[in-house]
């Protein structure tokens, strides 16, 4: 995976087991799918084309892009699932016990959302990250390593949080407080008395 | 021989005197009877950055940030169930106070009332500052009961600020003590 862009033993092996677990709880059918890790020099290549071919639309992507080492992912097909019925995939729990820790979860009807993410180093840098998302009748988990932590603070200051969205994240982000969101959310409002 | 004892109870001093704890929020899967539709655990370096990310536009939001050690949030589905959750977070509320935390609000919604919504906030006390933040509520409108703890030290001031930012709820503590004009906010509540 250093090279090339290469079928992904791991997230394979994971998807199918998260997969499975989603049938279990929802009832849903998860399908056979696509498995794929890209390494330094696939992502390096990519980052080259973007700059060749669209040099100015593509530069927050590739300011934020060269802080990642490496991407896997794995997409499969889902059918007639709740995101409600969703909950965390028992199988993730190997991560939780290998020093991953959940940082978000989102359910509702039409999807669910788990992002994990791993520190290291006595900066405790946010080293690796996980994302199972669920939604439009897809199983998607991406799994990205690289200095995350300059990643995240990258798009932050470009303000180019919308690329850490989509397929990755979601509204994760902003849900979490950790992004400002721009959109006036209707709030439950709560009146103390003087 | 005095100087001795003085010295001896002085050092018992922390064992004697209840030490205000934090809270363990692992427990609310537990204790709610569900896993939660929304769970967020912000710590360590994330909080680092979003508080550089704060610092940038807002200062006061960055020194806010600055403080913290973690935030947790977490929104359960209470569906009907609303006296059973009612009855839970009262209970986790009295367990607070016997932990050390004090009561900041509580607005219980009574039969009648327009605004189906419950409310405890419990500060941890530390001099000018809380140490830690827990505010519950209970949204009858939406059904769902929102729990969000934030430990740090925290500003009084930054209460409300801090619960819209990180569980959606808002407090209005009046415009004296919170004005969101101070951070760049130009709407009106």
């Amino acid at each position: 995976m250093v090279l090339s862009g290469c079928y992904s033993f791991e997230m394979a092996r994971v998807s199918k087991r998260v997969g499975q677990d989603i049938e279990r709880q929802t009832g849903a059918d998860v399908g056979g799918g696509l498995s794929m890790g890209l390494g330094p020099i696939s992502l390096a290549t990519a980052q080259a084309g973007a700059w060749v071919f669209a040099p100015e639309s593509t530069r927050e992507a590739r300011q934020i892009g060269r802080h990642i080492a490496s991407v896997e992912f794995s997409r499969r097909p889902v059918r007639g699932f709740d995101g409600r019925l969703v909950e965390r995939p028992a199988y993730l729990e190997r991560y939780t016990r290998s020093g991953w820790h959940p940082f978000v979860s989102v359910r509702d009807s039409a999807s669910a959302v788990f992002v994990f993410l791993r520190e290291r180093g006595r900066e405790q840098r946010i080293t690796n990250l996980l994302a199972v998302v669920v939604a439009e009748d897809e199983l998607m988990l991406t799994k990205v390593s690289g200095n995350l932590s300059a990643m995240i603070r990258e798009a932050i200051a470009v303000g180019g949080s919308d690329l850490l969205g989509g397929d990755l994240f979601g509204d994760a982000l902003e849900d979490a407080g950790l992004i400002e969101s721009d959109d006036e959310v209707p709030l439950p409002d709560v009146e103390t008395a003087p | 021989m005095t100087r001795y004892l003085l010295a001896a109870l002085v050092a018992l001093l922390p064992l004697v005197a209840p030490a205000a704890q934090p809270l363990d929020p692992s427990r609310l899967d537990s204790m709610f009877g569900t896993q939660p539709n929304i769970e967020v655990n912000l710590r360590g370096s994330l909080l680092r950055l979003a508080a550089e990310a704060a610092r940038g536009e807002e200062p006061e939001a960055g020194l806010m940030l600055d403080g913290l050690r973690a935030v947790t949030v977490r929104v359960y589905p209470s569906g009907d169930n609303r006296d059973r959750f009612v009855s839970r977070m009262d209970g986790l509320g009295d367990e607070l106070e016997r932990d050390g935390w004090m009561t900041m609000v509580r607005i219980r919604n009574l039969p009648g009332d327009d605004e189906e919504e419950d409310v405890w906030v419990y500060v941890l006390d530390d001099g000018d500052v809380f140490d830690g933040l827990a505010v519950m509520m209970l949204d009858g409108e939406e059904e769902n009961a929102i729990f969000v703890h934030i430990d740090g030290s925290i500003d009084p001031a930054d209460v409300a600020r801090l619960t819209s930012r990180f569980g959606n709820v808002d407090i209005d503590f009046g415009d004296d003590d919170y004005d969101n004009d101070d951070y760049g906010d130009d709407d009106d509540e």
